[in-house]
């Protein structure tokens, strides 16, 4: 089953994503921050990650440093963002894709499954 | 007893006009119109020649014509002087390539052309002593040409020629040349290389020495207030400069603060489209929606259009405030209730425990819903910059002086102390790079409610860790 790691530090954007991933068939796994996303990847082993930048803690730039640090392109990143040029911040951190915030379902669907060239269920 | 006031009968000042040909060594002469110039210039070029001596005029073509023209005008034969080899006429520009070619003067031809021009002029006279009467304008051209350096080579030339020939040279320069201060010394250089200075007509066609003196007076006091007033337009400079290095530090403050306010907005709506969709999406493929879904969406779209509102809320009054129009309306109130039902409100959402310490009643005049935007603003900071579980305090007093105290503190981050004064500023967020979250004008706007109440807030440490918030309403909040 396909695993997706949600990082945001919003609650309700995290159970939106939560709603919607799952109901595609996907496995979610949520994280707060940076660093405990950090924390879960190496137990989770996600296919793909859904980043928020702005968080307290360690915010999504730090996350990005730190993970090509230690998996390199292990797994895919879509920068999710609510900045005035979302595709600038995406390239900023070498992210795979990105989508802005406030963001529409269908497209978020669209990136997730196009990124990993496959249907949630394989 | 008697003052005298009578004019001075002797002068011990040099002549500063060219009346008549005498000997004036090396002389400069400034002046403003070619009128003055061609005047002085045929006093000086007729006397000579009228005496039966030598003249050489290195001129512009104009200068030349308005010459000859003015010597006929006084009887002098210029065409006869020329055949007799006692005046020569030669164009400034011509005589310039000639002595300094490739722009830079050469010494040994400057010396050996212009020595046997003047050599020969004085061997035309037909008495002893003869005398050479020179006017040479090829440094002016330099001059106003921006060739200063050039210039004052030549001029040291004919001072070099002079040490082994004998004659009188007269440059001059028009003074429209040296119009701005920067010129000045350049312009001191120009006197130094003469050994005589003549003012231009504004000064020497004036009639007599006390004229003169009047004018000199006149001329000090105007070079006193361009002086000041070159001091003064340096200091508005400055001035100018500060102030315009502020404004562009407000503006990037703005911009900044926009960004940061868009992002904000954002927040919330997304996670109102967000939920919308879901449940859009549930109607339309499953034509169902679970009440746990249901439930959570729409309190999720109750708290978040609470939360635009709120922050909406900021920015008009941030505007108003800024206008000058925020305006209370202060009403006998019970603020021991006022405080506690905030922190009613606050515990139902929050993981944090609240103390209050006061008493049962407290009555002051103050505007309730703006004094409970305060309490609130003050409780939200204590939540959001402490950790989970963390106690906040909330303190109520009647001061010795009859006013009202009120003390908020947390176990949180703290505020560190070259921050304290700050955090009240517009749009500044003391942990912005940690946090993230706010528009920096919560407290800003608590300040300006509370001095609307002739109050006062500040940022203290307290003994342990954290922060404390304290608001001192003056005795006359007093109900």
């Amino acid at each position: 089953m396909t695993r997706v790691l949600v990082v945001d530090d919003e609650q309700n954007i995290r159970q939106v994503l939560v709603y919607v991933l799952e109901d595609e068939g996907y496995e979610v796994v949520e994280a707060y921050d940076g660093e405990t996303a950090l924390g879960l990847i190496e137990r989770q082993h996600p296919d793909v990650i859904i980043l928020d930048m702005k968080m307290p803690g360690m915010d999504g730039w730090e996350f990005v440093r730190r993970y090509r640090e230690l998996y390199g392109h292990r797994a895919p990143i879509i920068v999710l963002t609510a900045a005035p040029d979302a595709a600038q911040r995406g390239a900023d951190v070498s992210a795979d894709s990105y989508v802005p915030k406030p963001f529409d379902l269908d497209v978020l669907l669209e990136c997730v499954s196009s990124i990993l060239g496959t249907t949630p269920g394989n | 007893m008697s003052i005298s006031t009578g004019h001075p009968t002797t002068s011990d000042v040099l002549p500063v006009t060219l009346g008549s040909y005498d000997s004036c060594g090396h002389a400069v002469q400034f002046y403003d119109d070619d009128h003055f110039l061609l005047d002085a210039l045929s006093r000086f070029v007729g006397s000579a020649l009228e005496a039966g001596d030598a003249s050489i005029v290195i001129a512009t073509k104009a200068h030349r014509d308005g010459l000859v023209e003015r010597l006929e005008a006084r009887g002098v034969d210029a065409a006869l002087a020329v055949s007799e080899g006692r005046y020569v006429a030669l164009d400034a520009a011509d005589t310039l390539l000639k002595v300094a070619p490739g722009g830079q003067p050469d010494a040994a031809i400057f010396t050996s052309l212009l020595g046997d021009i003047i050599t020969g002029a004085a061997s035309a006279v037909g008495h002893e002593r003869p005398r050479v009467a020179a006017f040479g304008e090829m440094v002016a051209l330099l001059w106003a040409d921006g060739k200063h350096d050039v210039a004052i080579q030549i001029e040291e030339l004919w001072n070099g020629l002079a040490e082994t020939h004998s004659f009188d040279l007269l440059c001059a320069y028009p003074m429209s040349l040296f119009s701005q201060s920067a010129d000045g010394a350049s312009f001191g250089r120009i006197c130094e290389t003469h050994s005589r200075v003549i003012p231009a007509e504004s000064y020497t066609a004036l009639p007599g020495e006390e004229a003169r003196l009047r004018a000199i007076t006149l001329l000090q006091q105007k070079a006193q207030a361009l002086e000041s007033e070159i001091e003064e337009r340096k200091r508005i400079e400055q001035v100018l400069r500060e102030r315009n290095r502020e404004l562009s530090e407000a503006v990037a403050t703005r911009d900044e603060f926009l960004s940061v306010a868009a992002h904000e907005l954002k927040t919330p709506i997304t996670s109102l489209r967000g939920f919308a969709q879901i449940l859009l999406r549930d109607l339309g493929q499953k034509r169902d929606i679970s009440p746990e879904r249901l439930q959570f969406a729409l309190d999720t779209i109750e708290r978040q259009t609470d939360k635009l509102n709120q922050l909406i809320a900021r920015l008009l009054d941030t505007a108003q405030i800024e206008a000058g129009k925020l305006r209370i309306e202060p009403v006998r109130t019970d603020l021991a209730a006022l405080v506690r039902s905030v922190i009613a409100q606050q515990e139902s959402g929050e993981n944090h425990r609240f103390v209050f310490e006061g008493p049962e009643q407290l009555e002051a005049v103050v505007d309730p819903l703006r004094f409970e935007q305060v309490v609130t603003n003050l409780l939200h900071n204590a939540v959001k910059f402490s950790p989970e579980g963390g106690v906040v305090t909330v303190a109520l007093e009647r001061g010795v002086d009859g006013g009202v105290r009120l003390c908020v503190t947390d176990e949180g981050v703290g505020v560190p102390p070259g921050q304290r004064e700050r955090v009240f500023e517009r749009f500044h967020q003391a942990h912005g790079a940690g946090h993230l979250s706010g528009l920096g004008l919560g407290l800003y706007i608590t300040r300006e409610i509370v001095a609307l109440h002739g109050g006062l807030v500040w940022a203290e440490q307290p003994a342990h860790s954290g922060s404390r918030f304290v608001v001192a309403l003056p005795p006359s909040s007093r109900a």
